[in-house]
């Protein structure tokens, strides 16, 4: 018996990183907010009383009994409208995690309130975000990449000029949510056999043929027809592997032996991305794609971000050098955000005022040189120093991959480096509490 | 500060009711989400007694969900809506929207197609005439159309064939669709 409790114990409340979960929470704020903002004209026609579904009209179609929501009472437009905008507010504070637990609580429920006040715009995506988000409601922890742990980082790199160990919590939410993932496709995969477009691989080609999903011209679809079985038999395949998730690992241990040991749910999780990736590429399926993305994040666990450094690291196995001015404020809270940002942990950070580090990692550079602006050393041994040191860094930090494109617009580069030499030149004005540039 | 027994009690007595409520709310997902098409009997049981045990909960946490996304197979009837009025003089039915894709923005487009869909969801003609009706009369005020103008929504569709040549590339190049048309909801404007 205390084997069977000591097993139950393991299985709901081993600690897992809160880095996941930390990222649905992100991903899932930014695809509510996104789409909501999609509605921005149109919240007083679907949700009010002057609208296509005021609430009299319910009963044709949705429920009347079990419903949550606050727009059984609040039905003027501006009300409604003044309701949404506190929405975006609390969808903002939940992405950057300002009150992270309240605003989550909050966001969630008010999603709650529009989707049960007016369900005829919902999809596949709307119900998935709506799952994900009492998941993120019940997590014992969400601060992961929020402002609210922020200071706490800030005075832990202070102290140590190291960051805080990575916060765990229990796996239970992890679970119901793979679980989730099960429930989906493998009903999905339930409703499918019941037909026989998917069985005879007629499926994928029908739907890319529907104009009211296609994104490109059906005519170009006409190229993918004699790839139909395949594309149909992909999607069964995927839905099938989630299902078999389902299997305990010393069953499919014995004879996955030959092949090589990814473990399943990252295969399927890359797979879900080639395959949503497509849908959501050639396809209009309002939020479904986008949904599955931000639940694939909450599944990642720890051992898969050390999957991903390690990757990285056999493409770049070298650490990037970045020399500082330890005796500034101002290049120390940069440091900190640098590191912050070193998810593939491929920084090393050198403060050229200690002489051993400097003579060891960059003993060709000089002092002088080094005080005037960063300097960063990638793994050809070439040096950037300032703003292109700078923009060498976003190639390695993965939050600044989206902004790395546009640091090589023309006209940026020079802006750069002339506003990097002005506060470079002002740099000790600012202590590690404020600045005065 | 509580003394030791007393947290791991209460620990203790966290870990049983996170414990009770994980496996209460994985069985009411997963009875709630089986189909409701399928008709072997642990289903119809699971569905005829159990649901209306975890009905409750799934519905008031609005964890209600059916995934029957293109499934059991993909739509294959494309639809435009022709919102339409009398012409009395000529007595003839003229356009004043059509509603087919690529008629809204890219970012409604969706949203908006859902619901043109389900509110005029032929299959339930009968039961949401009112609703077709409310949302006609919104389009009368919409489009500023005169009081006791005759409007109505025209359905004209084809269906996507199901036959073993959609794998054909050439099929698809000389295939034209077979257009109907069926008479929805009408009105007189308010």
């Amino acid at each position: 018996m205390k084997k069977i409790i000591d097993a139950l114990y393991r299985f709901l409340f081993a600690p897992i990183p809160i880095t996941g979960f930390g990222l649905m929470r992100i991903a899932w704020a930014f695809v509510v907010l996104l789409f909501l903002l999609f509605q921005w004209s149109d919240i007083a026609l679907y949700y009010s009383a002057d609208g296509i579904f005021p609430q009299e009209f319910s009963s044709f179609h949705t429920r009347s009994v079990f419903r949550f929501t606050l727009l059984k009472w609040i039905t003027d437009p501006q009300a409604i409208f003044a309701l949404y905008l506190l929405h975006l507010l609390t969808l903002s504070c939940m992405l950057v995690g300002l009150h992270t637990r309240l605003m989550t609580i909050v966001s969630v429920l008010l999603l709650y309130t529009f989707h049960e006040g007016n369900p005829l715009p919902l999809g596949g995506g709307d119900t998935l975000l709506r799952l994900i988000g009492f998941l993120l409601m019940l997590a014992p922890r969400l601060d992961a990449f929020s402002l609210d742990r922020l200071e706490h980082q800030w005075s832990q790199f202070r102290r140590t000029k190291t960051l805080l160990p990575v916060p765990t919590m229990s796996i239970w939410p992890w679970r119901l949510l793979l679980w989730q993932m099960i429930i989906l496709y493998g009903t999905s995969l339930w409703y499918k056999s019941t037909g026989t477009m998917w069985a005879d691989g007629t499926a994928a080609i029908a739907a890319l043929h529907h104009p009211q999903f296609s994104r490109i011209p059906v005519s170009w679809m006409d190229e993918l027809a004699p790839l139909s079985p395949l594309i149909s038999a992909y999607v069964l395949i995927e839905h099938i592997g989630w299902v078999f998730l389902l299997v305990p690992e010393w069953i499919t241990r014995w004879f996955l032996e030959p092949f090589p040991r990814i473990p399943l749910r990252r295969c399927l999780i890359g797979l879900g991305l080639l395959l949503h990736g497509l849908i959501f590429i050639l396809m209009d399926a309002g939020s479904f794609s986008l949904a599955i993305f931000v639940a694939y994040t909450g599944l990642l666990l720890g051992e898969d971000f050390q999957w991903l450094r390690q990757v990285t690291r056999k493409v770049s196995p070298h650490k990037v050098t970045v020399l500082y001015d330890g005796k500034c404020g101002l290049c120390l809270k940069s440091i900190f955000f640098l590191e912050l940002l070193d998810h593939l942990n491929i920084l090393r950070c050198v403060n050229f005022w200690n002489a051993t580090h400097k003579n060891k990692y960059a003993p060709d550079l000089k002092i002088e040189d080094l005080n005037r602006a960063m300097h960063v050393r990638v793994f050809n041994g070439k040096t950037y120093k300032g703003f292109d040191g700078f923009r060498a860094l976003s190639w390695v930090l993965p939050p600044l991959w989206l902004l790395t494109p546009l640091l090589y617009i023309p006209g940026i580069p020079l802006m750069g480096r002339r506003m990097y030499a002005r506060i470079a030149s002002r740099r000790r004005r600012c202590s590690h509490k404020g600045c005065n540039l | 500060m509580p003394s030791k027994k007393l947290r791991q009690f209460f620990h203790r007595g966290c870990c049983i009711l996170i414990t009770l409520f994980f496996f209460w709310h994985a069985g009411a997902v997963a009875i709630y989400a089986i189909p409701s098409i399928v008709s072997d009997p642990v289903s119809v049981f699971l569905r005829s007694h159990a649901s209306s045990i975890v009905r409750p909960y799934v519905l008031l946490t609005s964890q209600w969900q059916q995934w029957n996304l293109f499934a059991p197979d993909p739509l294959r009837r494309v639809t435009h809506y022709h919102f339409q009025r009398l012409d009395p003089v000529r007595d003839v039915w003229v356009d004043i929207a059509v509603f087919r894709p690529g008629a809204f923005l890219w970012w409604k487009h969706a949203t908006r197609f859902k619901i043109l869909d389900r509110v005029f969801d032929l299959d339930e003609r009968d039961r949401k005439t009112p609703l077709q009706k409310h949302f006609l009369e919104k389009m009368c005020r919409e489009f500023n159309l005169p009081s006791s103008t005759s409007v109505r929504m025209l359905h004209r569709y084809y269906v996507i064939p199901h036959i073993p040549e959609l794998t054909s590339f050439s099929w698809w190049r000389t295939w034209q669709p077979a257009w109907s048309f069926m008479e929805g909801t009408s009105l007189s404007c308010p």
